[in-house]
């Protein structure tokens, strides 16, 4: 009998109906506050997204393999493929990426700016991205401008709820500049060691010809010595005017004339010498005061030394050969570009003005200037 | 029974509970080593777009506002209107004077308030400093200062002087966060742009001269040979270009003289293509190049660099470079 009353001990209905209600008040008093938690959670969650979505931003411009076909290197303004150029840099999946924890759409700005000089170089393209989150009340309270620009990136801050990531590269491409101009100067102090050394070779060749006897007619300028080790006369030059390039070290293949452009020389040319790599023939070049000068030996080799390493539109062969360039002066193969892998240019024989190009190039009697090297196409 | 199902119930709680503590603990701590490297990383943006952005554009910071000049002492909290145009810009007859938030990746809230909700204090001060022989330029050295997370101020600074804020440094057990630096960098670069302008635009000068002197080596040979004994005959007062010109060569004679029409600006006239070249950005606030005519006839033309602003104190610039047309002949 006593088993029995236990089992059928309960709640009575007074006591269930308090129960509920005081559940009812204690949730009733939590809600708010749950609600608020999710809110800042998706808003948590969304400033993640966003720092994620500027990180991939500055991976894929930091990326120069990935141009883009229309020349830029990340999506312009009014572009829908903005979210497709990187969301394979990103660790969140395009939805993400498209679009916010609310389910609104990303608001995407992007400009380009190429006047900015630092150090007396251009910049090159300075880029300037603003992406808006309209937030938990998807209301755009930002003044968003209509088209990016470097004023407005200035002063574009985000308005009530609304969240906002904004990138340059500026900083980076200041930081490709100075590494640059450091590579540069290295190179420099390299050809001109290079130079000073095959400067004393010069003289010791041209005194152990020319003891041979020198022939008749050549001023003390231009002297055609007997004996020359590469068949009949050589002619010498006076060596104060004089500066050598680093050689020529491409294969004298077919298929490398042909990458690089490269044309036969005449009979009994010299191919080994002053001549420089990855030559872009330039057809219009003129040489004051007769034929073209190689580091001292004349002739009508029209393949090498004017313009090397000049071609804006092939960046492959140019990095080939600047890298070719490296090694031949000593220096680590990384030193031929810029840090974001951008090929540096070589120009050999100048003018006095330090101009290079399609110009009248120093004659047989002119004094040569080093070979010069630019991070930009324009010397 | 019924104890092991008690114990079981609460070590059941107990488990929920530490694993809730912890996870949300570690969560916080987290959060809070990201803001201070979030912190660090804006002031190390600040000091590289002052330096590299706005001073890549400008000899120093007086265009933004005239606290920038040398001894001036002050915080941002006193001065908002030089920090508001250090950050936003300022455009000035025209010419636009670019601020910090042109080469940064963060918002003016950021900039002004840290992660944790507290104003960013920042010291600043001016000074001049010797870049090179006869060269002084204005130094500003910034102090950023983050009360961190406990929000409190720990470092103190004193008096606001440039030798105080050099010397500022995180209290011991502080977890202030504090960055200085100065602009003495970008001043050397400047000074080294505006020296390569000035040897570019010598190097062109004595180029022009060199080329125009052959041109009258004849008229020089008859001189010499005594033709126009008397002195009516002569370079003295005249420059080489207007030589040619001139109708009414009578002077002492003398040696031929740098072109005068060379005197002013080397941003003007034949130079114009070329000065640029060498960084020298007048409109965005570089320092001039002109060349100076020499005051009387004997005397050679100087190149002499100016600031290209003289209404606020900027640059002390006392250097001039000669060009002697004897020198670059007998060359």
């Amino acid at each position: 009998m006593k088993n029995v009353k236990t089992l059928n001990k309960g709640f009575t209905l007074p006591e269930m109906i308090l129960v509920v209600v005081v559940m009812g008040i204690f949730l009733t008093m939590a809600f708010p506050d749950i609600t608020r938690l999710m809110r800042f959670s998706d808003q948590k969650s969304q400033e993640a997204n966003m720092k994620d979505i500027q990180t991939a931003i500055e991976v894929r411009l930091k990326d120069s393999d990935r141009m883009r076909s229309d020349g830029y290197s990340i999506s312009p303004q009014g572009s829908a493929d903005w979210v497709g150029d990187i969301e394979q840099y990103a660790k969140l999946p395009s939805n993400l990426i498209e679009n916010d924890e609310w389910g609104r759409a990303l608001i995407y700005r992007m400009f380009v700016d190429t006047t900015q000089q630092y150090n007396g170089v251009s910049l090159g393209d300075v880029v300037y991205v603003a992406i808006v989150s309209t937030g938990a009340n998807r209301v755009t309270d930002t003044v968003v401008p209509a088209t990016l620009s470097v004023a407005n990136y200035a002063t574009l801050e985000a308005a009530g709820d609304d969240l906002l990531i904004k990138y340059t590269n500026y900083p980076e491409r200041v930081k490709v500049i100075d590494d640059a101009i450091r590579k540069i100067r290295v190179i420099e102090q390299r050809l001109e060691s290079y130079a000073e050394s095959a400067l004393g070779n010069y003289v010791v060749e041209k005194e152990n010809h020319c003891s041979g006897g020198v022939l008749a007619g050549y001023s003390d300028d231009l002297l055609a010595c007997y004996s020359g080790e590469f068949g009949g006369a050589d002619n010498f030059q006076d060596e104060n005017k004089l500066i050598f390039y680093p050689p020529d070290f491409r294969e004298n293949t077919n298929a490398e004339q042909n990458l690089y452009g490269r044309r036969a020389g005449p009979a009994g040319a010299r191919t080994d010498a002053t001549f420089l790599i990855n030559t872009e023939l330039v057809s219009s070049i003129t040489v004051a005061g007769g034929s073209p000068v190689y580091g001292g030996f004349t002739g009508n080799n029209t393949t090498a030394n004017y313009i090397a390493n000049t071609n804006a539109g092939n960046r492959n062969n140019r990095g080939v050969g600047m890298i070719r360039l490296m090694r031949i002066i000593g220096l680590p193969d990384e030193n031929c570009c810029t840090l974001d892998g951008e090929p540096f240019y070589y120009y050999s024989l100048p003018d006095e003005d330090g101009n290079c190009g399609t110009i009248t190039r120093p004659g047989i009697n002119e004094v040569k200037k080093p070979a010069k090297v630019t991070i930009e196409q324009s010397c | 029974m019924q104890v092991i199902y008690i114990m079981g119930v609460f070590m059941f709680v107990f488990a929920v509970v530490m694993g809730l503590t912890t996870t949300l603990s570690r969560t916080a701590m987290q959060a809070k080593l990201d803001n201070i490297a979030e912190v660090r990383q804006m002031f190390s943006d600040i000091e590289g777009g002052i330096n590299n952005g706005i001073l890549a554009n400008q000899s120093d910071l007086r265009h933004l506002h005239n606290r920038f000049r040398a001894s001036q002492n002050n915080q941002f909290s006193a001065t908002v209107a030089a920090r508001n145009n250090l950050y936003r810009g300022v455009t000035i007859t025209g010419t636009r004077y670019p601020g910090l938030l042109n080469y940064v990746s963060w918002s003016e809230d950021q900039l002004v308030t840290d992660p944790w909700g507290t104003d960013i204090r920042v010291y600043y001060s001016t000074r001049y400093v010797l870049v090179d022989n006869g060269v002084e330029a204005p130094q500003t050295i910034f102090a950023y200062v983050s009360a961190g997370p406990d929000r409190g101020f720990d470092a103190t600074l004193g008096t606001i002087s440039f030798n105080n804020i050099a010397g500022l440094d995180v209290p011991a057990n502080s977890d202030d966060i504090i960055s200085v630096f100065s602009t003495y960098d970008a001043a050397i670069r400047t000074w080294g742009l505006t020296l390569n302008a000035l040897n570019g635009a010598a190097g062109l000068i004595e180029k022009d001269y060199s080329e125009q002197h052959v041109q009258f080596l004849p008229q020089i040979e008859i001189f010499n040979t005594g033709m126009f004994s008397g002195g009516t005959f002569g370079f003295d007062n005249i420059s080489l270009n207007a030589w040619e010109s001139d109708p009414g060569l009578r002077a002492m004679a003398g040696f031929p003289r740098i072109a005068t029409s060379l005197a002013g600006s080397l941003s003007l006239d034949t130079y114009t293509d070329k000065v640029p070249m060498f960084g020298i950005n007048p409109v965005t606030g570089f320092m001039t190049l002109n060349a100076i005519a020499g005051e009387t006839a004997r005397t050679r033309l100087r190149l002499r660099i100016n600031p290209a602003t003289t209404s606020t104190v900027g640059w002390r610039v006392t250097h001039d470079r000669e060009i002697d047309g004897r020198t670059i002949i007998s060359n």
